[in-house]
């Protein structure tokens, strides 16, 4: 699969689409969306329901007619051919398993379409089926096998093409807890394996950090931010991104001299790389509060919440200006907070990021 | 719309004196007993002046659709009916094959329409149902007819032919092709088909390999309720076709009307009742076949 890096990236050039609501209101699905991927990548499309990342994915596979801009792949542009042409293959949220065919007969179907010899389409079955772990289940048909098996069984048939994308349409959505992460780390061995591109939708977090090399976050049909799940964590862009991918709390105030002061806190000694503003916007992760001694004060605040997790405690907090400060702090200090005390806040200042 | 035995009864619910009385009553009354009737007149006298019977057991009726008897009086078996059966068979299985080709792609279009359109079109599929049958095949008649609307515009004059015969069977029974089709075609899920496309299925494959085996159900139904009422077709092979070649259906008419022998026409009823349970006894054995 070396070989074929470079001349397999993907990429997606000023891509708009609008359609109308029930309504005859025009919204926009995609908004001059951008997009380079290398070949090999495994990117994560974030965002939440409606943000346009599912009407990508569709319009790489050929089922969204885009109202402009192009998609290359390897240098070819794929967007005018129709679906059954582009070398990519899709895993559908639903599976759209053929129900009157076996595992088997599903995998082989796609194969049919090429014009492979009978035996090569038999070796290619069972090398998929092998990959997916469901070399057992070859003949059952998928109202025989579990929603886990019939995942499998739609990875091996999209995979058995031997695409040079494979676009993953939220697969996980639909299994329970457990058996979505054991696929997570399915999802990631299949990728190491087979070192295609896989283009993953989804609107889940948390899901999004477990199997992206990179994450795209998309908002109202815009691409709001593209990185490494590090990146975005700790350097979102805006204060969607901040929001939507783990919890965070915003603080506006001035910085001067390396000093913060708004929202009722006071900050010293932050980074250099936090620029001087009158009107400064500040991303705080709760995990880079705390109320242990040590790090940088902030300042007095009020508990109005306690909430215990196990391993940490989750703590809502008020500081004198009313402003609410998320906060998630060592599990040991929870039989000294209580709601409504006084206590001082601190900060690792190594860990706020600033927005535009 | 889907013709599937119930497999699991509960007796409760489905069994006599429950909310499915009416049912009961409905079938005992206008299926079962005419239908016995029709069974014990079959094995009963010919009535003196020909109408009715006279109630004393007799196989002459079979005996009489099977053999002829010569002037010497010796019995031969007798091949006209047969013929008359043949025919009857090869007119309802072209109209059935006629409704699936013009009724499949019909029923899948509709089925592929934004949801308001399904409606209108459905809705139009089936307003033929609310004139009565005679009065549309009687304006069938003025069209074919010498001078009728088809003769103005160069067709030639098709009353009285079998192409009328198989223009007036096709239109009264393509609604009952296209509604079961349609009926399981809807329920089809698009990604499904997304999918067939994805794979690199060109349009007549995912037609071939993956449409056609899903709506199979609906098929198999739309064939059976075609295939046997076109089978005991009565109306359009004799106002249409004139009645030149004589059809099952034409010829239990007759027995009841102008041969007045009830119990002769009683037989060929019970005879094509047979046939029709033996077609629909294979096709289900075919759905079953398909099911597992």
């Amino acid at each position: 699969m070396e070989q074929e890096q470079g001349w397999a990236d993907l990429q997606i050039n000023a891509l708009s689409k609008s359609f109308r609501d029930p309504k005859g209101a025009q919204v926009h699905a995609l908004d001059g969306v951008s997009l380079s991927i290398p070949a090999g990548e495994f990117i994560v499309l974030l965002g939440p329901s409606g943000c346009g990342k599912t009407t990508l994915l569709r319009s790489i596979a050929g089922f969204e007619k885009i109202d402009s801009g192009h998609i290359n792949l390897g240098g070819n542009r794929i967007d005018l051919l129709p679906p059954h042409k582009r070398p990519v293959n899709t895993v559908f949220q639903s599976y759209a398993l053929f129900p009157h065919m076996s595992v088997a007969q599903n995998i082989a179907f796609g194969l049919e379409n090429e014009k492979i010899d009978k035996n090569e389409v038999k070796a290619r079955v069972g090398q998929v089926l092998e990959l997916v772990k469901l070399t057992e289940l070859a003949d059952r048909k998928p109202s025989q096998m579990s929603g886990g098996q019939q995942q499998r069984a739609a990875l091996a048939r999209a995979l058995a093409k031997k695409p040079k994308v494979l676009l993953l349409d939220e697969p996980l959505a639909a299994l329970d807890l457990k058996l979505r992460k054991s696929m997570q780390f399915e999802l990631k061995r299949i990728h190491r394996a087979t070192g295609t591109t896989f283009v993953f939708v989804t609107h889940d977090q948390n899901e999004a950090m477990a199997l992206g090399d990179r994450i795209a976050v998309f908002n109202q049909g815009k691409l709001q931010q593209v990185g490494t799940p590090f990146e975005i964590y700790t350097a979102p862009a805006s204060e969607f991104v901040a929001n939507f991918i783990g919890e965070s709390t915003l603080l506006q105030g001035k910085i001067s001299g390396q000093i913060f002061e708004g929202d009722g806190l006071r900050i010293t000694n932050l980074n250099q790389d936090i620029n001087a503003n009158a009107s400064a916007k500040l991303i705080v992760r709760p995990e880079a509060f705390t109320l242990m001694q040590g790090q940088t004060s902030c300042g007095k605040v009020e508990i109005k919440e306690v909430i215990f997790a196990g391993d940490s405690l989750e703590a809502l907090l008020v500081t004198q200006s009313g402003h609410e400060v998320k906060v998630k702090t060592g599990a040991s200090l929870l039989s000294q907070l209580n709601v409504g005390q006084s206590v001082e806040l601190f900060v690792d200042v190594n860990q706020i990021g600033q927005i535009a | 719309m889907k013709l599937r035995p119930i497999t699991q009864r509960e007796p409760g619910i489905y069994g006599p004196g429950s909310v499915a009385l009416p049912a009961y009553v409905t079938g005992i009354l206008l299926v079962g007993l005419p239908l016995i009737v029709v069974i014990v007149f079959s094995f009963l006298q010919r009535g003196e002046f020909g109408s009715g019977v006279i109630h004393k057991f007799t196989l002459d009726a079979y005996r009489t659709v099977f053999f002829e008897t010569d002037l010497m009086g010796n019995q031969s078996l007798n091949f006209s009916f047969l013929k008359i059966i043949f025919r009857s068979i090869m007119l309802a299985f072209t109209v059935t094959v006629i409704c699936l080709i013009v009724g499949i792609p019909t029923a899948i279009w509709i089925a592929l329409q934004k949801k308001s359109t399904q409606r209108i079109l459905i809705a139009l599929v089936t307003i033929p149902f609310w004139v009565n049958v005679l009065a549309r095949t009687y304006a069938w008649m003025l069209l074919l007819a010498d001078g009728g609307l088809f003769n103005q515009i160069g067709a030639p004059v098709l009353l009285y032919t079998s192409w009328a015969t198989f223009i007036g069977l096709t239109y009264a029974f393509l609604p009952f092709m296209v509604l079961p089709i349609y009926a399981s075609a809807e329920k089809l899920d698009k990604s499904i088909l997304e999918a067939a496309f994805d794979l690199g299925a060109s349009g007549w494959r995912v037609l071939i390999r993956i449409v056609i085996p899903m709506i199979r159900f609906g098929i198999f139904a739309g064939i059976a309720i075609v295939f046997i009422p076109a089978l005991g077709a009565y109306v359009q092979p004799s106002l249409l076709g004139g009645n030149k070649s004589m059809l099952i259906g034409s010829l239990i008419n007759d027995q009841f009307g102008e041969s007045r022998n009830w119990p002769v026409g009683s037989a060929l009823a019970v005879l094509l009742l047979l046939m029709t349970a033996l077609i629909l006894l294979a096709t289900r054995r075919r759905k079953l076949e398909f099911a597992s």
